[in-house]
């Protein structure tokens, strides 16, 4: 179990640059909230990798809390979607610009 | 000192202590003997797990390259539960057991399928794949990459090699015990917010796929 930390802090950051550019660059939003999904794994490598590093099971916890909130982002997320295709038949992000000024 | 007794203080020091008390938490033996556990790893073993994560970390990478560059949202999904079983096995190497387990129960068995209902149900075909902002997004990227690398790469970073602190004492006391230890002891509180935030979540949702909810009056 020799491997560097430094490989799990540029792994993660791969994924989490992945997502990012994911979420500017889709104009689908289920691909943008797949791409959210992304970021929030490659935090949870980082927090798993500190975890075993320093031998503090807090990491871990967090793990499991960042878990939670996907779940209930995941939840609220398509609920809204099913509802702005319902309002507006569309999952393209540029058709909704009730907001923009 | 047993492994829980010291989890639990160590976990009380983060969540009540400040973000100074981290240099002090980092050698959680107190000893400094990071690289004492290094003598008994044989070349092969040290080989081995490098091999093992170059695996699984190239695996990610690729998968999650596809949940983006896919132009069907099925195989976005699809390639991203590819992705979450990697994920699993990276836990299971870090000694995460548990959270392996709660990982694939979780992401590949609600979320994912949540994701892939959502997809069949709207049914999408056709789709301009990307934004036209999109230059400017890969730009970005490439430069919080690079900046990561310089990072990384700078010099007087040492690499340090990861030493798994808690075997020994994980091995007798079970990941699953420990994790349950800090939960319900020096995280209860969160732990309750978590279960306010999921209530929230389901309310929300069921009000929000209300039928007539959205639409005009009309």
């Amino acid at each position: 179990m020799a491997v560097p930390i430094t490989y799990y802090l540029i792994l993660s950051g791969l994924v989490f640059v992945i997502g990012l550019v994911g979420v500017l660059i889709r104009r689908n939003i289920i691909i943008i909230l797949l791409s959210i999904e992304l970021m929030l794994n490659a935090t949870n490598i980082n927090f798993v990798a500190f975890s075993s590093y320093l031998g503090n099971l807090s990491g871990q916890v967090f793990v499991f809390f960042a878990l939670t909130v996907a779940a209930a982002e995941v939840a609220v997320g398509l609920a809204i979607i099913i509802a702005l295709y319902r309002h507006a038949v569309s999952i393209n992000v540029d058709d909704f610009r009730l907001l923009k000024w | 000192m047993s492994y829980t007794k010291r989890q639990r203080g160590v976990a009380l020091n983060g969540l009540w202590g400040s973000a100074g008390g981290f240099a002090s938490k980092a050698d959680v033996h107190g000893d400094g003997n990071y690289l004492d556990a290094l003598e008994w790893l044989t070349p092969n073993r040290s080989i081995m797990a490098q091999l093992v994560f170059c695996y699984f970390a190239s695996v990610i990478v690729i998968t999650a390259a596809l949940v983006v560059a896919s132009r069907n949202p099925v195989y976005s999904a699809l390639s991203l539960l590819v992705m979450f079983f990697h994920v699993a096995g990276l836990y299971v190497t870090l000694h995460a057991e548990f959270l392996a387990a709660i990982h694939i129960i979780v992401y590949a068995g609600a979320i994912l399928v949540l994701y892939l209902f959502v997809v069949m149900l709207l049914n999408v075909k056709r789709e301009e794949r990307f934004h036209r902002q999109a230059t400017v997004a890969v730009l970005l990227g490439l430069v919080l990459l690079g900046e990561a690398f310089v990072l990384s790469l700078q010099k007087g970073t040492q690499h340090v090699f990861f030493t798994p602190a808690v075997q020994s004492d994980t091995m007798v006391a079970g990941n699953t015990e420990s994790i349950g230890e800090v939960l319900y002891s020096a995280y209860l509180f969160p732990f309750e917010i978590a279960s306010l935030i999921l209530l929230v979540a389901m309310i929300g949702a069921v009000i929000l796929s209300k039928k007539g909810l959205l639409e005009p009056k009309s």
